[in-house]
This record gives C-alpha cells, sequence and structure tokens, in this order.
C-alpha cells in the first residue's frame, strides 16, 4: 500500500461550516447592513448636475480620479468620458446603488446585486482611493462584506431568495433558472 | 422537488410581517437626529405616512393570506419611490426626502410585488366539501 493511500485512509475529514441560527442571524446583519450602506449613499447623490455647478458631492469624488489618480486608464475614462457627460453617469450612478440597496436589503437575487455590488467599490476605489482623508480600507472591507454576501448566498435566510427559490425551483423557465443562478 | 404548499404559505407571511415590520421601523428615523451616523433613510413626514400605509396594508395580506394586498403594498412603494426619484434635486418634493427613501420606498415595493409572485400557487388548499369528507 503506498503512503498516499495510507495518508487518505487515515485521513479525518474536513470541518463543516457552521450553518447554525447564529451564522444565520449574522449573514442577514451583513447583507442588510451592506444595503443600508448603498441606501444612504443614494442620499447624497442630488440631481440633476449632481454637485457639478459647485464641484462638490458626487463630481468632487469623481473628479479625485482625475486629481489623485490611481489606475492611469481608470482616470483617463473619467476625464475624457465621464466628466463631459456627468449628468448621465450621476443618474446611472444614482439608479445603480439606489437598487443595489433595495434588492439587498430586501435578499431578492442577492448574488448578483453582491457582484454589481463588488464592481461598483471597484470604480469607488479607483476614485478616491489615493484622494486626501481617504481610508482604503473602507473599500476592501466594503469589497469583503460583497464577498461574504456572494458565496455565502446571504439572501436565502431573511430574504425574499429563501421564499422564492422553491418556487423558481419548481418552475421550468429560463427567468427562473436565471433568478436561481442569481440567488 | 414538491413543494409543500402550506409551508409555502408560511413562509410568504413570515416575509410579509416583515416587510411590514421593516416599513413600520424606519418610520422611527424621522424622530432621529439628522446625522449620517443614524439617518441612513431620509425619512420626512409625507414618507412617514407612505411608510405606515405600506405597513398596514402588507400587515393585512399576511394576517388574511390576501396576496393582493402585497400587490397593492408593492405597488404603492413602487410609485412613491418612482416620484421621490423624480422631484428629489428639484423644486418640487411632495414627498419631502432624498435618493435614500427612494431606494428603500424602492425596496420595500419590490419586496411585496415579490411576495404576492411568491403566494400565486402557494395558497392553502381549501377544505373539501363535507359531502366528500364522508
Amino acid at each position: 500500500m503506498s503512503s498516499a493511500t495510507s495518508e487518505q485512509e487515515t485521513a479525518t475529514p474536513a470541518e463543516e461550516l457552521d450553518h447554525g441560527r447564529g451564522t444565520r442571524v449574522a449573514l442577514a446583519v451583513v447583507r442588510i447592513g451592506i444595503g443600508l450602506l448603498w441606501i444612504q449613499s443614494a442620499g447624497w447623490k442630488t440631481p440633476p448636475n449632481f454637485g457639478q455647478d459647485s464641484g462638490t458631492g458626487l463630481f468632487k469624488y469623481t473628479s479625485y480620479a482625475v486629481e489623485y489618480p490611481v489606475f492611469p486608464p481608470f482616470s483617463w475614462l473619467i476625464e475624457n468620458l465621464v466628466l463631459p457627460n456627468f449628468a448621465l453617469f450621476g443618474y446611472l450612478t444614482l439608479l445603480l446603488e439606489a437598487t443595489i440597496g433595495a434588492f439587498l436589503l430586501v435578499g431578492l437575487a442577492t448574488r448578483f446585486w453582491a457582484v454589481l455590488g463588488i464592481i461598483q467599490t471597484v470604480a469607488i476605489a479607483l476614485s478616491v482611493l489615493n484622494a486626501p482623508d481617504e481610508w482604503p480600507w473602507s473599500y476592501y472591507l466594503m469589497i469583503a462584506a460583497h464577498l461574504v454576501i456572494l458565496a455565502a448566498a446571504a439572501g436565502r435566510t431573511a430574504g425574499l431568495d429563501g421564499v422564492l427559490r422553491p418556487r423558481w425551483r419548481q418552475s421550468s423557465g429560463r427567468v427562473a433558472g436565471l433568478l436561481l443562478r442569481a440567488s | 422537488m414538491t413543494v409543500e404548499p402550506r409551508s409555502d404559505t408560511r413562509r410568504v407571511s413570515r416575509a410579509g410581517y416583515g416587510l411590514s415590520a421593516a416599513g413600520a421601523a424606519a418610520t422611527l428615523l424621522f424622530f432621529a437626529p439628522s446625522s449620517d451616523a443614524i439617518q441612513f433613510v431620509k425619512v420626512s413626514l409625507p414618507v412617514v405616512a407612505v411608510l405606515l400605509f405600506l405597513a398596514l396594508v402588507g400587515l393585512l395580506g399576511a394576517r388574511l393570506g390576501r396576496s393582493v394586498l402585497f400587490l397593492l403594498a408593492g405597488g404603492i412603494g413602487l410609485i412613491a419611490s418612482i416620484l421621490q426619484l423624480v422631484q428629489f434635486g428639484g423644486s418640487t418634493n411632495w414627498l419631502g426626502g432624498n435618493g435614500s427613501s427612494a431606494a428603500f420606498l424602492a425596496g420595500l415595493g419590490i419586496g411585496f410585488c415579490a411576495l404576492w409572485y411568491a403566494a400565486l400557487d402557494s395558497h392553502v388548499p381549501r377544505a373539501a366539501p363535507s359531502s366528500e369528507r364522508a
């Protein structure tokens, strides 16, 4: 008998993750907390010019990508594409962040919205990471929290994914299949 | 996989109670000091009225098992959210909130509409007539 085989026979099985009540409550708290983070951040993105006329608000933070570059190609994109069309970009940002917050709050298609949350956090980080008075770990922690929501499918506990997945599983439709994956 | 209708209904009702409670609890933010540390959602007096109405209709939907009430609550939430989103930042703002109010109302609206959809086929089967039971 080879040594590898004998090791396999004697190895203890990997420890299971804790799926208890405490874990489920903590996951729901993380999901709802991150949802509220996006909801609150939709509050200060004020249309119609999003701070462009006064150099404040969303315009100020977006301009940081050019003033304090983190990743030069991203800065170029902001300078040449986003800032010249800022009102459109402002509305898109407001809609995206409000929607991420709304869906994470109620736990619907949670994994999909967690992915969008990660993408949006990376975009924000690429704008402000080198700006004065920023704490880079805010963004690293946001990404980490979204990863937890994504990996644990946090909408299935105290969220609407948990209510709707049995129904989606019964359906043979394409949309139901996509929603199963997104939740 | 088959779904037990009775447990499905219970799950939908419980979620209905949860969303209603969330809407009612958010009205407390009206009394909170205006600090970013606490004011996750801007809740003005008209938003309080909308949230209480949503919570009441959602609560009735969960209590009575009437999915159409979830649809009503969801519709009100979404309409209020769109109104808030269109008006905020302009000179007319009937609800007096901002983007956070719009996002929160959208969340409740989407949630109640999803519950209406979930409840469509999950009703508890009615008891058979007495002649059939015998």
